[in-house]
């Protein structure tokens, strides 16, 4: 009977090694809240950083990994125009991704940016991975201190049964770079 | 004893709680969530209406647990503040008396000890048991587990004082616990005939207390609490069933494996299945007794089938552990291919069970973690800044879920809204119209930062940090700022839109006279509503019901009637004509007004809330 509560020991030893191995600490997941005075509006904005999270006003879900959100089929962030952008304009930048559970389903995605109104054209991506966004921004778009920027796609995933959510594209950063 | 065997023992003991905690030990992480905030707020319903109706007055589904919900949501925040870690301790350490007991009845049940250590290590790394270690609400589960051990323990001693005060203590902790002396009878007439007439008396407390709560205590646990005795019950029972054996879950928290566990939890299954029929043959009736515990604790839940709940298990399964466990230690005993086998069976249910016990209780915990972030934002903010209300934005329906609309601000006095919006990311407040209330409009949003009278939190991941700038800027594009749809009647900041006809507010109601008005913004287009709530003391109704006339710029929109003394909240369709209009005057008018005793006042009606959405 000592053999059997030996093995048994031996075996739980092993499963608790093993689970223990297999679940890290996700640190940066369970770190403390912590309440410290507000910032500034941002120019560039990585959408897993809380600061700024505020700016991304419309069709973001919760930040994933640390680093990236899924968006909805429209989004929209709120930038501060870079210094001298209400005389030279600026660069609009969104750094995306398009998974392959996306592309495979529906192909090619065009991406539609707007700032305050202003229709900035389309681009389409038409390969599954990571990809850039780049459209002018004329100056007389970037005249107040806060510009809207909205963003839609042609095409999402609708919301199933195993996710409620609208899925669009991945982002990990937005913003509007001085020319 | 020597000092070996003394050494041997304390292994003994502890082996299966260190095992447990290997298994749970991220409770310790986990922050309150849901029902915890309801039972934190314990200590002022105490304070506003005594502590013997809070010990003792039935609450949440009629229940009145006082040991092992009353006592500990009144005595651990009052010693120790806002804070999780004691209520995990004492689950914990319940949890480490519950165990030894298992193991020790084990052994009295088996011969042998061997049996008595794998029943507590079976039960112990058991992933049912994540909630009610690692959220405070559902203590309650561990603790009648220990309740019914420790009678049950002392009933094989023939400690019959001990049994009847554990036994009774149960009464306090968890209604189940009338199953017990049909537990006790069942053992006795399987094992042990001569213990039968002191069972027979166990049952008088459990037909009073029954008897109590089906006549004295209305059931207000709504339709998910709703008793249905039919074909369900067997649904249900296959349920618990599948819950119960360990490797059928966790697909669930990694995502594959689902047909291996199927196939392991319908191995485990099938021998404990074997195993009992093999001993009933052999006129072995303990087998009987260990499902007996399982389907007679289990019994009180068959009846909801909406309400299958997998921390209902604790207690269950230890009948069912001390079965598995004799199980192992008979096949182990027989000849090396049943070794070999009880070896395989004991390692497909430990293995896979141990680590979705890791995986859930790591889930649980996080799923905490964001609410924690707005709820210490919110205590710290309210240090820097006292009296300002909080808008918190980045709330989405998971994170709602686990105790937002629980309200766990008013632990402080916070006053917290929802950023405009935020009823688009969250579907749970659309399901449920009240909580409207926590959304506020962009105008009012807008005005109050632009005062000074509430600040921003911007929930991302587990941080919510201030974001009073950054939010008043984003909010100034929203066209909508300028428009004022909600008024809070006693809420001092909408003081500039509550017109004529108003006493002084009291807490959150404000009565009126005959009459009175306020200002409000128009409807966006004609589908928008007037949403008005209020509250109709008894006193007010002693003359019978009180019809409510209403209008709106100048246009009157309806009627409604209140005659029950209780909260009410109307909706009113409103002219088109008054679409798009930047702000209406809407006037309210009673049939009837009402003097109180030693109050100069006349009193039409006390109200809360006016909203057009």
């Amino acid at each position: 009977m000592r053999r059997l509560i030996a093995a048994f020991a031996a075996l739980t030893l092993v499963t608790m090694a093993s689970g223990g191995c297999r679940i890290k600490k996700k640190a940066a997941a369970t770190k403390a809240a912590a309440v410290e005075e507000d910032g500034e509006l941002a120019s560039v904005l990585s959408v897993a950083e809380p600061r700024t999270a505020a700016q991304l006003t419309r069709g973001f879900y919760a930040v994933e990994a640390n680093q990236w959100r899924w968006t909805a089929k429209n989004f929209s962030v709120a930038l501060h125009p870079p210094k001298g952008s209400a005389e030279n304009g600026a660069v609009l930048q969104l750094n995306l991704s398009i998974p392959d559970v996306i592309f495979n389903r529906l192909g090619p995605i065009t991406v539609t940016a707007r700032v305050n109104g202003t229709d900035l054209g389309p681009q389409t991506f038409s390969q599954a991975g990571e990809a850039v966004l780049k459209r002018d921004v004329p100056a007389a778009a970037l005249k107040s201190d806060v510009v809207a920027v909205d963003f839609s796609l042609d095409k999402g995933l609708p919301p199933t049964e195993q996710d409620a959510r609208e899925l669009g594209i991945i982002v990990t950063s937005a913003g509007l770079i001085a020319k | 004893m020597t000092a070996r065997e003394k050494a041997l023992r304390i292994a003994y003991f502890s082996a299966a709680p260190l095992i447990s905690l290997a298994a749970f030990s991220q409770v310790f992480g986990t922050w309150f969530q849901n029902d915890d905030f309801g039972w934190l707020g314990l200590r002022y319903t105490a304070a506003e209406k005594g502590l013997t109706y809070a010990l003792f007055h039935p609450l949440a589904q009629g229940t009145v647990r006082v040991f092992s919900e009353r006592i500990p949501f009144l005595a651990l925040p009052a010693g120790f503040g806002i804070t999780p870690i004691p209520f995990r301790i004492l689950s914990v350490v319940t949890l480490f008396g519950a165990l030894t007991l298992t193991a020790l009845i084990g052994t009295r049940l088996t011969g042998s000890r061997a049996a008595g250590l794998l029943a507590a290590i079976f039960w112990g790394v058991n992933a049912n048991l994540t909630r009610p270690l690692a959220w405070a609400a559902d203590f309650n589960s561990i603790l009648c587990a220990a309740c019914v051990l420790t009678a049950f323990y002392a009933r094989l001693r023939g400690w019959r004082l001990a049994e009847w005060i554990a036994y009774l203590l149960g009464f306090g902790v968890l209604e189940v616990i009338v199953v017990y002396p049909a537990v006790a009878t069942l053992h006795s007439l399987c094992l042990d005939r001569k213990r039968l007439r002191s069972a027979l008396p166990l049952f008088i407390p459990a037909a009073i207390f029954s008897a109590i709560h089906a006549f004295f205590i209305p059931n207000t646990g709504g339709d998910e609490y709703r008793i249905a005795i039919d074909a369900r019950i067997f649904a249900t029972l296959f349920e618990y069933l599948r819950l119960s054996t360990g490797p059928v879950q966790l697909y669930q928290f990694i995502g594959e494996y689902r047909r291996s566990g199927i196939a392991a939890s319908i191995a485990i299954g099938a021998a404990l299945a074997i195993f009992t029929l093999w001993r009933i043959l052999r006129r072995d009736f303990l087998p009987l007794v260990c499902w007996g515990w399982f389907l007679l604790f289990l019994g009180p839940l068959l009846v909801l089938p909406k309400h299958v709940m997998e921390y209902s298990l604790a207690t269950p399964l230890i009948g069912i552990s001390w079965l598995g466990a004799w199980g192992v230690v008979r096949g182990w005993r027989a000849n090396r291919g049943t070794r070999v086998l009880a070896a395989a069976v004991a390692a497909i249910y430990v293995i896979p069970t141990f680590y979705e016990a890791r995986l859930y209780t790591a889930w649980w915990r996080d799923r905490s973690l964001p609410l924690r972030a707005v709820v210490e934002s919110v205590r710290k903010g309210l240090r820097a800044h006292p009296g300002t209300a909080f808008i918190v934005q980045g709330v989405d329906n998971e994170v709602f879920n686990t105790g937002f609309d629980d309200n766990p601000f008013r632990l402080f006095n916070a006053v917290v809204y929802l950023a405009p919006g935020s009823e688009k990311q969250i579907p749970l407040i659309r399901e449920n119209p009240n909580d409207q209330i926590y959304v506020i409009s962009a105008r009012d949003a807008y005005e109050m930062l632009e005062h000074g009278k509430a600040r921003a939190l911007t929930l991302s991941g587990t941080a919510a940090p201030d974001t009073t700038a950054i939010y008043k800027a984003v909010l100034s594009l929203d066209p909508t700022v300028t428009r004022r749809n909600y008024v809070d009647v006693a809420d001092a900041r909408f003081a500039s839109q509550v017109g004529s006809g108003w006493y002084t507010p009291e807490q959150s109601l404000r009565w009126m006279g005959k009459s009175a008005t306020l200002r409000i913004g128009g409807p966006v287009s004609p589908s928008e509503k007037l949403k008005v709530t209020g509250y109709a003391p008894e006193a007010l109704l002693g003359g019978g019901p009180i019809r409510l006339t209403f209008s709106a710029g100048g246009i009157a929109i309806g009627t409604a009637t209140v005659a029950k003394p209780d909260a009410f909240s109307f909706e009113f369709q409103l002219p088109s004509s008054l679409a798009g209009k930047d702000e209406i005057e809407l006037k309210v008018e009673t049939s009837r007004t009402f003097h109180p005793p030693n109050d100069e006042r006349e009193l039409g009606m006390a109200f809360g809330t006016f909203a057009i959405r």
